[in-house]
């Protein structure tokens, strides 16, 4: 199998150059990576601007800025946005731009089955917020619970569910594309021992996006239908409300793990390149992404804690979801192990994958309350889970994805990043995001609910609040001097190289940009730092 | 100085550091921002002994692992303008691997343990409790008494101090959620099927709190007071209120 991987593969051929009409039907893996990574870029800065609407409405007391029913479609989209549109397809991005690189391929396995993603993602993505100019966006929050997702009026929700059954589509396409090529595409030597992390962590990725998106699709459905034709799976009136978050949360608990493996796995790559070590433990990296991918799938019930389980039930998700301590811990404890005794170059990358470690440590430890459940009958639905999730599901775009911008920039574009204002925009992102997302643990152990459009009865909560709309300003300053250095660099940039950090993996051996065939030749593979074999031998 | 003794000195620095933090963390004063708020029901009560304990582990192990990764990442920093070899390429170390995988698994089977005895008294509902029946809606809170009547009107519910409530709840509508973090957990309420919560006041006051699901527009609107008084306002209360 692994010897299908060689420069004559038939690849359907696409116009080159640069017009409209070659980015618009091309099947090259790269151009597909960047256009993912331009609209999930997009969706970002879409997400955050409504999330700047959200602090700025909870920034007093009476909350005045939108009404509470924009308010809610607002909270909505935002979290539809960020997981849906953002952090799920952003891995795609880097792993359709970088799967291909570091396994020594020509492409992907189905080139146009891989633009069919792309174009079904935007498509998808469209459809969802066409629903702003027909009559009101969804407005049942993003976990759209039933049954009042079944009884908000208007065709919000209805958007909703279409457009997240053609995003699911995407996924599920770009997850099967993925497995097909780690299996099938490697280059000789390549083994699936010497795979790089990264590819690893997309290989987990596709295996769980396809596990858990099909019951996401069904529960929408059903959900379509309890609207639209009177079925009554989850309604009020005879349906089983509950049953659609036993549903939503199998999807959406997985989907966690879905988007925090490719971030560890960017992270992975960083840390040994700026240490000048090897990766410590690769293999126990390894093992604990499989671990998390399957515990992932025995734990969806710590998001139901308080509906009423019985006591024997609460403890299983518990010790379940505590379990899945100790594979994060692995690779947390792996990461510094790599630096130790290291020689770390602090680059910009290096910068946000020290920062990533940091904050995910805070969403990891307090992920420890929200799994005991007696804690979590306390603070779920309160701001405490905000602030949980979003040093979860928050660190790993802001700081893993964008880590993995400012390392792979130069790769995609032949030119480097400005360095002083990389280093910039981490530490303004660095302090941003905690001013923002650190005082909601204490508005949610003061007893604020998430999802309040306004708290006239709590003065006092305006204090944390006024501090965490700051720090979102804060924190889109930072996003802003990522935009403009990834803007201006493209005309201005210092001219990279092949290899521009040193770095272990094949993507580095080939010219930045990369050529269209993607390799003229490929080293011996004979681990998984092919490229640090190479300057092993160099130096004799 | 060898290099171990060095490290040894740095962990046996941190550890005594977390545990002070821990310990200024369990300071009341901190109630409502690094602690949950002031509980006065037994069931709130266990909860924050609970959410204390693991407060103290997470932020110690913090503490140590977090001062790990900052140490390590200032330490062994490289110079500008200086050019170094290659450090020792380390591929890993088994007992080392082993350890911080039993070490954890080790904590957690603490943390369940503590939970696990403390949960009585958060699950059980005394003998002899007061049944209510809670009625939710888009947007308020009808409290139904074992007479069948609701002296205070919609969302507030007048009892008795030390005396246990147990409550009865459904929905009419959507999915709500009935939350008054000072007197306990959190509970869903759903249509069509009936859960339950309980507390037993042990100050007498007025506790506010909130539906914790968002359940439409008028979420944040939908307020609940638990109006505690002396056992004896309190009658005198129920029977000047007995014809509503």
């Amino acid at each position: 199998m692994a010897t299908a991987a060689s420069p004559a593969q038939a690849v359907p051929s696409a116009p080159s150059g640069n017009t409209l009409r070659s980015w618009i039907t091309t099947v090259d893996h790269k151009r597909i990576g960047l256009l993912y990574l331009l609209v999930t870029l997009f969706f970002f800065l879409t997400g955050g601007l409504m999330a700047l609407v959200i602090r700025l409405q909870l920034e007093t007391a009476s909350g005045t800025v939108v009404s509470a029913e924009t308010y809610d479609q607002i909270f909505t989209m935002h979290g539809t946005t960020m997981v849906f549109l953002f952090t799920v397809p952003v891995a795609a991005a880097f792993g359709n731009y970088f799967v291909p690189l570091q396994i020594g391929a020509r492409d992907m396995a189905f080139p146009k089955l891989n633009a069919a993603s792309f174009w079904l993602l935007l498509f998808g993505g469209m459809t969802m917020y066409s629903s702003f100019a027909f009559g009101g966006a969804p407005d049942a929050g993003w976990t759209g619970y039933t049954p009042l997702s079944v009884i908000s009026p208007g065709h919000g929700i209805d958007f909703w569910i279409v457009g997240l059954h053609i995003l699911s589509l995407s996924s599920i396409l770009s997850a099967i594309n993925f497995i097909c090529t780690i299996h099938n595409m490697r280059a000789p030597g390549m083994r699936l021992t010497r795979m790089p992390l990264f590819t690893w962590c997309i290989e987990f990725y596709s295996i769980m996006l396809i596990g858990a998106l099909p019951v996401l699709s069904g529960a929408l459905t059903m959900l379509l239908l309890d609207r639209n034709y009177g079925t009554h799976f989850f309604t009020a009136d005879g349906g089983s409300p509950i049953l659609y978050q036993h549903l939503f949360w199998f999807f959406g608990h997985p989907e966690v793990y879905v988007v925090a493996l490719p971030g560890f796995g960017i992270i992975s790559e960083i840390v040994p390149v700026f240490s000048r070590k090897p990766l410590f433990g690769y293999k126990a990296l390894v093992y604990s992404a499989a671990a998390i991918a399957f515990l992932a799938f025995l734990v969806w019930g710590h998001h139901m804690f308080a509906t009423g389980f019985s006591t024997p039930v609460n403890i299983w998700f518990m010790v379940a979801s505590l379990a899945i301590a100790v594979p994060t811990g692995v690779k947390i404890f792996n990461w510094i192990g790599t630096l130790w005794m290291g020689r770390i170059r602090y680059e910009p990358p290096m910068l946000f994958a020290i920062g990533f470690i940091l904050l995910f440590m805070i969403g990891g430890l307090s992920g420890v309350f929200v799994a005991v459940f007696p804690i979590d009958q306390q603070v779920t639905d309160s701001y405490f889970v905000v602030a949980h999730f979003h040093y979860v599901m928050g660190s790993i775009p802001v700081f893993a994805v964008l880590g993995g911008l400012h390392y792979w920039y130069p790769k995609m574009t032949g030119r480097m990043l400005n360095r002083s204002l990389g280093i910039w925009s981490f530490w303004v992102l660095f302090v941003g995001f905690n001013m923002t997302f650190f005082p909601m643990h204490a508005m949610g152990l003061s007893g604020m609910p998430r999802r309040i459009s306004s708290y006239p009865q709590h003065p006092g909560w305006e204090r944390m609040n006024e501090i965490a709309t700051l720090g979102s300003f804060v924190l889109s300053i930072g996003v802003l001097l990522v935009v403009y250095n990834c803007v201006t660099a493209l005309r201005s940039g210092r001219v990279a190289g092949d290899d521009p950090w040193r770095a272990n993996t094949l993507e580095w051996y080939t010219s930045s940009p990369p050529p269209p065939h993607n390799f003229d030749s490929l080293p011996p593979i004979r681990s998984e730092r092919p490229l640090a074999d190479l300057r092993a031998e160099a130096a004799g | 100085m060898t290099r171990t003794h060095r490290r040894r000195r740095w962990f046996l620095a941190a550890a005594p550091l977390g545990a002070l933090v821990a310990l200024t963390l369990a300071q009341p004063a901190l109630a409502g921002t690094a602690t949950l708020n002031q509980p006065d029901s037994p069931n709130a009560q266990s909860i924050d002994s609970i959410y204390r304990a693991v407060l103290g582990v997470t932020v110690t192990i913090f503490v140590l692992v977090g001062g790990w990764l900052v140490y390590s990442a200032i330490r062994f920093r490289e110079r500008p303008g200086r050019e170094y070899p290659d450090p020792p390429q380390v591929r890993g170390s088994t007992r080392l691997e082993i350890g911080w995988t039993i070490v954890p698994i080790l904590i957690l089977v603490g943390l369940s343990a503590f939970t696990f005895y403390k949960l009585p008294k958060v699950t059980d509902v005394p003998k002899g409790a007061m049944q209510i029946v809670v009625t939710a809606q888009q947007y308020s809170w009808t409290f139904t008494y074992p007479d069948g009547k609701h002296p205070a009107g919609p969302n507030t519910l007048v009892v008795p101090v030390d005396t246990p409530i147990h409550l009865n709840m459904h929905s009419k509508d959507v999915v709500h959620d009935f939350w008054v973090e000072q007197l306990g957990q959190k509970q869903d309420v759903f249509p069509n099927r009936i859960t339950h919560t309980w507390f037993q006041a042990d100050r007498i006051g007025d506790y506010t709190g909130q539906c914790a699901e968002f359940c439409g527009s008028g979420h944040a609107t939908m307020t609940i007071v638990v109006r505690v008084l002396s056992k004896q306002d309190y009658l005198n209360y129920m029977s000047t209120k007995a014809t509503t």
